[in-house]
């Protein structure tokens, strides 16, 4: 019998190929399968199993020497990473499409923002079920230090991303960045930027914490 | 300034007020189970609000739980 741990370990490794099959599968069906809907099944389907594995035994789940905020910051880093996949493959494919859209309504998002729809309510549920099990204390100063540490990760990540916006700008001619710099799609990637500080930030976290415990 | 290494007595103190966990040492302190084992595993420095709530928890001062020694 898998222990929780191994059960964790199989959901989260099949959630991941089949969200990879869903994100960047190919177009054409493999020997009659669609890969991509497939992919979608799949995922949701782990992701339902892992929630549920969470709410039942939650505690298990992770090593007990973990605090809740490291706990909740590797889910964090996983919807994040999720997320920010999702709106680079979305970015991808728009940048191959001859018709960039005038008007917000025109813009071929459906998928994307129903996707982190579902991302965020399951990620606000499984912060919700990890808290259940967390002792009187859910944060102190070393987690806040730690956050505190991780923000400001974010934040050089995020004036490094502005600096090389602006030499880009400064030196790549217009005509290269002609695409880019059509509103709608500019929003879009000001957007991407967002999530990535996001996900770097959680990454930062958990990195954070893994070293303090060396 | 030579560089100082901050060594504490929270578990020996812990551990001869009896049955205090780590846990119950968290709660009375207002940091998390996995802030105490940090501390008494050496690899996280309290403020100096939380060395003051650490010694009155555990019945002593804060010289008692808390030394401080150059690095060699």
């Amino acid at each position: 019998m898998w222990t929780v741990r191994r059960q964790w370990q199989v959901l989260i490794a099949l959630g991941l190929v089949a969200c990879v099959a869903n994100l960047f599968g190919p177009a054409e069906r493999w020997w009659g399968v669609d890969i991509g809907a497939t992919g979608a099944a799949v995922f949701y389907l782990c992701l339902v199993a892992l929630l549920g594995l969470m709410a039942l035994k939650g505690s298990d789940a992770f090593p007990e020497t973990w605090s809740l905020a490291e706990r909740r910051a590797w889910v964090g880093m996983g919807f994040s990473a999720l997320i920010f996949g999702a709106t680079a493959k979305f970015l991808w494919a728009s940048s191959h499409r001859e018709i960039v859209p005038t008007r917000l309504f025109e813009v071929p998002a459906r998928d994307l923002v129903s996707f982190v729809i579902v991302m965020a309510i399951a990620w606000g549920m499984a912060g919700h079920v990890l808290g259940r099990g967390a002792g009187p204390v859910e944060h102190d100063e070393r987690d806040l230090r730690m956050r505190f540490q991780a923000d400001r990760i974010g934040d050089w990540a995020l004036s490094l991303t502005v600096v090389g916006s602006v030499l880009l700008l400064t030196t790549v001619p217009a005509s290269g960045l002609a695409w880019w710099l059509q509103p709608l799609v500019l929003a879009n990637a000001l957007i991407a930027v967002l999530i990535a500080k996001m996900l770097v930030e959680h990454a930062a976290l958990v990195a954070l914490y893994a070293r303090a415990r060396r | 300034m030579n560089d100082i290494v901050i060594r504490n007595q929270i578990r020996a103190l812990r551990l001869a007020r009896g049955s205090f966990t780590q846990e119950q040492l968290g709660a009375a302190c207002g940091v998390t189970r996995q802030t105490i084992i940090a501390l008494e595993a050496g690899k996280y420095s309290p403020s100096l609000e939380l060395a003051f709530k650490l010694a009155l928890a555990l019945g002593t001062t804060l010289d008692e739980v808390f030394q401080y020694a150059e690095k060699k």
